[in-house]
């Protein structure tokens, strides 16, 4: 068509109101928090982080005493009006052990993803970049790892650590890093050889600037809802290896050392496992609904179909 | 047509499920617990419930036959003879003597016997006609086997067996053991001593005895199984065909087991003995002191422990009370002594005189030079759940004297390692045992007690006076003479403060109402070849 014909004016102008839609169009990230933020199931695992979130945070203001104060005398009370959840058995409050019992699981999440999973993708990384020697390493450094059950390679590291909530976290983000270094390294390959991969490399951009600036920041939303499944995974683990008396000590909370320490008690004091209990499956539930709506909000099909 | 595979939820839909399955659980847990039916059991003048005796009034005699299924918290450790053996497995062999609840030495394999006024020589007349579960006769020569292998053994905790300088055997049933020193308290070594056939003491894999009970196998972690030892010397006994021990460590699974009908007689959590000790037609609860107490030790050579004043101040830190009322549910009374009400050192003055008291206690540190924030381990035994609640107790209430306890609890071979070497630099919360012999033999025995190799590394030379106390203890006869020691061995006891008594232990057992005649010994064990089934 020829220049300053009215087929060529609406063309242009449809490039143009292309090239300005896409200027104001949500960035891709942004939309697909949106679209889980939409999504119920979403919603109600954000909304399941968020209260316990702040709960952990909040802890010392809303908690009705200090969850290691031991109340003589009231000893494996049921739930009543002066202690809500009841008291276990040496007399502390259940209500507020299971608010504080929320840091532990929380900051060992968090250390996990920020540890675990930064390490992890930046082993991929450079392991899918760069390809060859490095790569082969690598690899066989993860297949080790993954050859070790994750529990096991739990209580080899708080062995030679010692029992903690951080230990705890070092030794679950250790067992996360080659997980997550798999995924990092089949998104870089898939990307490596796109055609702005090739265009950074051309202007002159390292290898480092090429992995973290142009190739990650398109990587990312697979990474995301891994994330959110190994902070769902983490909870777990934490539990479960406090639950084994190598987590979190007393007299500090973890939901996991309440349940294990409401063994003895269940026939008569149920409640001294249902409250950690209930509130460990709902953080659970709360992650494993917000990686679904992740998935399903970074799913390609769905974002192209407009759903 | 609508199947499972066709069925499609929607997300309101699994909402609403899962917000209704919360409120349900939500609810069961506000119900109110049903009250504890009030306990009914009759207990005869021992303390100890006699089933079916509650409703009828009569005593039942005694039937043969049936298989005894006790279900036990910890295995065999050995086959051993010559070491602890644990409830079930003394039932395969005897002993020269024993003693009966009353503290009297009644005839075993033994007749009788004559004592020596200066107490230098026992002479026994053994009984004739015993044999050993292979058909070996019991002879002289055996016993004196059995008392010398006692004796060169490490760690069997039969060090009684040096007190003999000679063991004569003058005929086939006459054994005559001599020390050169008194020996008022040799009964307490004869109620240890097992005597083996000589050929298969040594034999990691066999137990030849002369007991009740002959043993068929042990599959290690997993079950003890003894047959009724058809030839026994006392007539019509054992009324048993037999005991199998399955060993369930899990004390959850142990309950669940014993209430599903797995147990005839079990060892169950203090909870579980609770609630089950109020169903008294199903259940029949026993408690007996075996001689165990518990005790918070330290090790005595790592400051500030190592100032005796210091430890003194922790007597009054040591919540006893809260131990014998909140965490034993009163089954047992608070003591800073470790010993039973029947004891002849049992004093209610002294295991009374330092009632829980932190003020008191922050004054003696202060007075001992104690000051600053003090850190410390404390290490238990992982699979005591009891154990384990009091020392977060304790951990509070140090934590008020500046005193910061970081618990580490152990599974039993790393506990038994850290303790028994010294290898932990704080404390150790457990107990003893053999308190229910001479208190000169309980501070010979008990490696808590003990004045040499104790768990808390009480060692010379601030041990010298204590072992020169002790040791006149088990070698004074005159009964007045040896009143004044127990006295004396209480107060060397609270002024060292190498262990802090909490209480004497009370056993617990529990038993379908259709075990009848368990009773105890004082040795740690049951007479199973008096027990019988409904």
């Amino acid at each position: 068509m020829a220049v300053g014909s009215a087929s060529g004016i609406v063309a242009g102008r449809a490039v143009v109101a292309e090239a300005a839609a896409l200027k104001h169009s949500p960035h891709p990230l942004n939309a697909a928090f949106e679209r889980t933020w939409r999504n119920p199931l979403g919603f109600f695992g954000l909304l399941i982080l968020g209260v316990l979130v702040l709960a952990a945070i909040a802890a010392p203001l809303i908690s009705p005493y200090d969850p290691i104060v031991q109340h003589q005398g009231k000893e494996l009370l049921g739930p009543n009006s002066q202690f809500w959840l009841g008291t276990d058995e040496l007399g502390r409050d259940l209500l507020s052990r299971v608010i504080y019992g929320a840091r532990p699981s929380l900051v060992v999440a968090l250390m996990v993803v920020v540890i675990g999973g930064g390490l992890g993708i930046v082993a991929g990384l450079v392991a899918g970049y760069f390809g060859g020697l490095v790569n082969a390493v690598l690899m066989r450094l993860f297949d080790a790892m993954f050859a070790f059950p994750p529990i096991l390679l739990g209580f080899v590291i708080i062995a030679a650590l010692g029992p903690g909530t951080t230990q705890v976290a070092y030794a679950i983000a250790l067992a996360v890093v080659p997980t997550l270094g798999r995924v990092a390294r089949s998104l870089v390959l898939k990307e490596r050889h796109r055609d702005y991969v090739l265009a950074a490399r051309c202007t002159g951009a390292g290898s480092a600037r090429v992995m973290f600036l142009h190739v990650l920041p398109n990587a990312v939303s697979p990474m995301i809802v891994n994330l959110a499944l190994i902070m769902g995974f983490s909870v777990l683990a934490e539990a479960s290896l406090a639950f084994l008396g190598l987590g979190t000590q007393p007299p500090t909370p973890s939901w996991g050392a309440m349940l294990n320490d409401s063994r003895a008690y269940l026939r008569n004091d149920p409640w001294m496992a249902i409250c950690p209990g209930v509130v460990l499956a709902l953080l659970l539930l709360g992650l494993n609904y917000l990686a679904d709506a992740l998935r399903e909000a970074f799913d390609p099909r769905r974002v192209n179909a407009g759903f | 047509m609508t199947t499972l595979a066709t069925l499609k939820l929607s997300r309101r839909s699994a909402l609403r499920l899962v917000a209704a399955g919360l409120g349900t659980v939500a609810l069961a847990a506000c119900a109110p617990i049903a009250p504890a039916p009030a306990a009914t059991v009759s207990t005869s003048a021992g303390g100890n419930p006699t089933p079916g005796q509650a409703a009828t009034g009569a005593t039942p005699q005694p039937k043969s036959g049936g298989t005894l299924r006790y279900g036990s918290d910890v295995d065999v450790n050995r086959l051993d003879p010559h070491f602890r053996l644990g409830d079930v497995y003394y039932t395969v062999y005897d002993r020269l003597t024993q003693y009966d609840v009353n503290h009297t030495v009644q005839p075993m394999l033994a007749e009788s016997w004559d004592i020596a006024t200066d107490f230098m020589s026992i002479k026994f007349n053994l009984r004739k006609g015993v044999t050993f579960h292979n058909g070996a006769e019991l002879d002289s020569a055996a016993v004196k086997f059995n008392s010398e292998r006692a004796r060169d053994l490490p760690n069997t905790q039969l060090d009684e067996a040096k007190w003999w300088t000679s063991i004569e055997t003058p005929d086939k049933y006459t054994v005559i053991f001599r020390s050169d020193k008194p020996r008022p308290l040799a009964f307490d070594f004869f109620e240890f001593l097992n005597i083996a056939e000589p050929t298969s003491a040594g034999d990691p894999l066999k137990a030849v005895g002369t007991g009740p009970f002959k043993f068929v196998e042990w599959k290690q972690n997993d079950s003890l199984t003894l047959t009724k030892n058809a030839n026994y010397w006392q007539s019509g006994k054992p009324y048993l065909d037999g005991i199998v021990m399955s060993v369930v460590t899990n004390p959850q699974a142990m309950t669940t087991q014993f209430e599903a009908g797995s147990h005839d007689v079990a060892i169950i959590p203090v909870t579980d003995f609770i609630r089950l000790r109020d169903q008294p037609a199903s259940y029949a609860p026993y408690t007996f002191s075996a001689g165990n107490f518990s005790c918070l030790g330290m090790n005595c050579q790592v400051p500030p422990w190592d100032n005796k004043q210091a430890r003194q101040a922790l007597l009054y830190a040591v919540d006893r009370g809260r131990w014998a009322t909140t965490i034993q549910h009163d089954l047992e009374f608070p003591s800073t002594l470790p010993w039973p009400k029947t004891s002849p050192a049992y004093d209610d003055a002294r295991a009374n005189a330092f009632q829980f008291d932190l003020d008191k206690a922050a004054a003696g540190l202060k007075a001992a030079g104690v000051t600053g924030p003090q850190t410390g381990d404390v290490i238990m035994q992982n699979n005591n759940a009891e154990l384990n609640a009091f020392a977060q107790v304790l951990q509070s209430d140090f934590a008020k004297l500046g005193i910061t306890l970081t618990l580490k609890p152990q599974d039993v071979a790393s506990y038994l390692d850290l303790v028994n070497n010294w290898k932990y630099k704080g404390f150790w919360l457990g107990g003893g045992s053999f308190a229910q012999l001479d208190p000169g033999t309980a501070f010979t025995k008990s490696r808590a007690l003990s004045v040499t190799g104790n768990s808390s590394a009480f060692t010379a030379p601030a041990n010298a006076a204590a072992v020169d106390l002790v040791g006149r203890a088990t070698t004074e006869i005159d009964p007045a003479k040896r009143k004044q020691l127990y006295a004396d061995l209480n107060n060397m006891l609270l002024d060292e403060v190498y262990i802090i008594g909490m209480s004497p232990t009370t056993n617990r057992l529990m038993a379908t109402t259709k075990v009848h005649g368990i009773a105890p010994t004082l040795h740690s064990a049951q007479k199973w070849w008096e027990a019988w089934l409904a």
